[in-house]
């Protein structure tokens, strides 16, 4: 009794509240609302009051709406795990336990069928649900979700932007048609370059196919919605945009190619060397991109809108690190040396190792760099060993220093393993000499040839009667992954195609298996798909294959 | 029957839209079979050398490790058939290190991996597959 009193009150309180305060302007709504949304803040700048179990105060800024409704807030299954949406349009709906529209479609469901009906919200019941957990029907919702307290004013600016949240489409989406770009910077090899496009146009141009054939083909238009729901009438549009010039001059092209036609997201992308502009571009104008080919991605724990396949290059630095870490106690006093080829390459394998080495409280190891042009000789690494009598050796450079490695194998203080990149050894990695093999070991960021080849059967049917031989086999795979993790992710999003859903559905997905990488794993935030990197050495024989020396992801 | 086919198709056009596994088209020239191993559990065997043994377990455990498969990354391509021929196979190989000698016991499931034709030519089949493969997991 005396509990309904105090929501009639508080009811009370807010219709002339909410009636009376001005708001202030639209933007400056949604960068409130985003801040008590996303951070726990108050406009204030105070950190919001949070209670769970009713009346037991928590952090606010750990109890945040995105941590549970994420940030498009339109829900999310995880297992057992309902979060309903928490946006303006779905709330002030009345909730079947179906979607409409796909009523007599047992596959097209979505959070509604785990939770009761109940009616549309108002302002009002929308506040009593914020600050008292109980929904329109007087059902508690405290269970499951904190309250907050909030005055009035608050509560009015966090109800407009519950409103505003994916209320419309993102941009680039149309009516039945969603509109993606890839980047390519002017300068990447050909052959890369069209390796990355190759399955882009393929996923694209079969999804058209299939618009096609079901605008054609009633029975197939009722299969296609049945398994894709909306999504089947959709055709999405692939636009090219070249990037010219130095990087400084970059942003302005992406500007002006997204001003005459904003797309969705971006798909891919390729970049021989530099990336953020592009980065930044995404993540200014909120754009996705989804796996841009490149080898030195932007590292960032808060950025949001580029999806990388990895850390790229400093990753296998990393690995090392990790891999070392686990014979730490053997190494004990003795040095670590890096020799590092004074590249960007060579740069970030080292910085990879070294923060690696360093997080887990290592002492440094010594750097020797080598600059750009100057070949590595057989003398010049006998120096190095003899100087610093180190127990390991990481040579950071191409496969041209494998005659001086080879050159410390009959050496009596030489260490007792050295450790390059598998991946910028390229191919000469399988001309190792059979007595180095047991001598150096290999970063290798993706999975072992001899098991990735089984992939072969779902990877060639995008070659469609092309020379598989003229493209390269890697970039055609990280490509293909692009198109199969965006196909996945679209149909989950039932047709709500706001780019933060695109992301939270992503973040929803479960460990994958694609081509190349042994595993790719998403959560949310997480921008760097592949997470891990084996050691490996080159086996015996004269066919060898790599044996792993380390798992995929190293504790 | 012409309906059927036809139908069919469009069905595993539908179906590669996005699903994780993909229905074969082309043969591979991978060999027809092929054995691994999900590794249990392992023990480090100083063998005499006086090697350390918490360290040596330590290494163990990623030498071990490294010889243990992901079997999604057998079942995902599809295609594949897996049969377990043995359990908890105790599998000796050296430790593999520069700064420590002596052995790894490793302990693991032997499993068999076989092209499977059938399930190659129909996609339904690999899902059965893929179930199975489920029960291993478990
Ligand atoms: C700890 C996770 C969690 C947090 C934090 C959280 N919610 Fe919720 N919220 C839920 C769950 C779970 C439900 C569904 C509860 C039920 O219906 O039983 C829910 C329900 C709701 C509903 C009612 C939806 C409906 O259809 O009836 C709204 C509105 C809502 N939350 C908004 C918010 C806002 C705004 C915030 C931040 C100020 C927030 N939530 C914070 C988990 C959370």
């Amino acid at each position: 009794m005396k509990f309904l009193l105090t929501v009639s009150l508080l009811l009370l309180s807010l219709t002339t509240a909410l009636a009376a305060e001005p708001l202030p302007s639209a933007a400056e709504i949604q960068r409130l609302g985003e801040r008590m949304y996303r951070d726990g803040l108050l406009p204030s700048g105070a950190v919001m009051k949070a209670f769970v179990s009713d009346d037991v105060p928590v952090d606010g800024t750990a109890f945040t709406c995105v941590s549970c409704h994420l940030r498009s807030g339109l829900g999310s299954i995880e297992g057992e795990v309902v979060t309903p949406p928490t946006n303006g349009r779905i709330l002030y709906q009345e909730r079947k336990p179906y979607v409409q529209g796909a009523i007599h479609v047992p596959l097209i469901h979505n959070y509604a069928v785990y939770l009761p009906e109940r009616p549309a919200y108002t302002d009002q019941t929308l506040a009593a649900l914020i600050s008292a957990g109980i929904d329109p029907t007087g059902r508690s919702v405290l269970k499951a979700m904190p309250r907050y307290e909030l005055d009035d004013r608050d509560m009015a600016i966090m109800i407009a932007y519950l409103k505003a949240l994916s209320d419309q489409p993102s941009p680039g989406v149309g009516e039945h048609v969603i509109r993606f770009a890839t980047v390519i910077v002017a300068g990447t090899d050909p052959v890369a370059v069209e390796s990355m496009l190759l399955p882009l146009q393929f996923s694209v141009d079969r999804k058209n196919r299939l618009a096609a054939a079901a605008g054609a083909n009633p029975r197939v238009a009722r299969m296609g919605y049945n398994m894709l729901g909306d999504l089947q009438s959709y055709t999405f549009t692939l636009a090219r945009w070249t990037l010219t010039g130095p990087p400084e001059g970059w942003r302005a092209q992406l500007d002006d190619y997204y001003r005459k036609e904003p797309v969705f997201a971006l798909l891919g992308g390729i970049s021989p060397g530099d990336w953020e502009p592009v980065h930044r571009f995404c993540e200014e104008n909120r754009i996705p991109d989804l796996f841009p080919v490149v080898d030195y991605p932007v590292i960032s724990d808060s950025d949001w809108y580029t999806l990388y396949f990895s850390r790229g290059i400093r990753q296998e630095g990393e690995a090392a690190a990790r891999y070392l870490h686990g014979m730490a106690d053997l190494i004990k006093d003795r040095a670590i040396v890096q020799v590092i080829r004074d590249t960007r390459r060579g740069r970030a394998l080292a910085d990879g190792f070294r923060a690696g080495w360093q997080a887990t409280g290592h002492t440094p190891a010594i750097d020797v760099l080598l600059p750009a042009a100057e070949a590595l000789t057989g003398e010049r690494l006998q120096q190095i060993v003899a100087g610093h009598k180190p127990a390991v050796l990481l040579v950071w450079d191409d496969a041209a220093s494998l005659p001086a490695i080879g050159a410390l194998a009959g050496q009596p203080d030489r260490p007792g393993l050295v450790l390059a990149s598998g991946n910028w050894f390229g191919q000469a990695l399988w001309t190792v000499p059979e007595p180095l093999r047991e001598l150096v070991y290999f970063t290798w960021p993706w999975r072992l040839p001899q098991e990735d080849a089984r992939f072969d059967i779902s990877v060639n049917k995008i070659f469609a009667g092309k020379s598989p031989a003229a493209y390269d086999p890697r970039i055609v795979r990280q490509s293909y992954t692009t198109g199969e993790v965006l196909g996945k992710a679209l149909m989950e999003m039932r047709g709500e195609y706001h780019r933060d859903f695109l992301y939270d559905t992503i973040g929803m997905m479960t460990d994958m298996y694609y081509p190349l990488y042994e595993r790719v794993s998403f959560g949310p935030g997480q921008r760097y798909a592949a997470k891990g990197c084996f050691i490996v050495q080159l086996g015996k024989g004269e066919k060898p294959q790599l044996e792993r020396r380390s798992e995929w992801v190293m504790q | 029957m012409v309906v059927l086919n036809k139908l069919s198709r469009t069905t595993v056009l539908l179906l590669s839209l996005g699903l994780s596994w993909s229905p074969a088209f082309a043969a591979s020239n991978d060999p027809a079979e092929e054995i691994f191993h999900i590794v249990n559990d392992y023990r480090y065997d100083p063998a005499g050398t006086g090697g350390d043994p918490d360290t040596g377990h330590t290494l163990c455990g990623t030498r071990c490790n490294a010889l243990s498969a992901d079997y999604l990354n057998y079942m995902e391509p599809g295609g594949w058939e897996i049969l377990k021929v043995a359990a908890d196979v105790e599998m000796t190989v050296p430790l593999n290190n520069p700064f420590m000698k002596g052995n790894c016991i490793c302990i693991a499931d032997e499993y068999l991996l076989r092209i499977d034709d059938l399930s190659r030519v129909h996609p339904v089949k690999s899902e059965r597959a893929r179930e199975r493969s489920s029960e291993i997991a478990r």
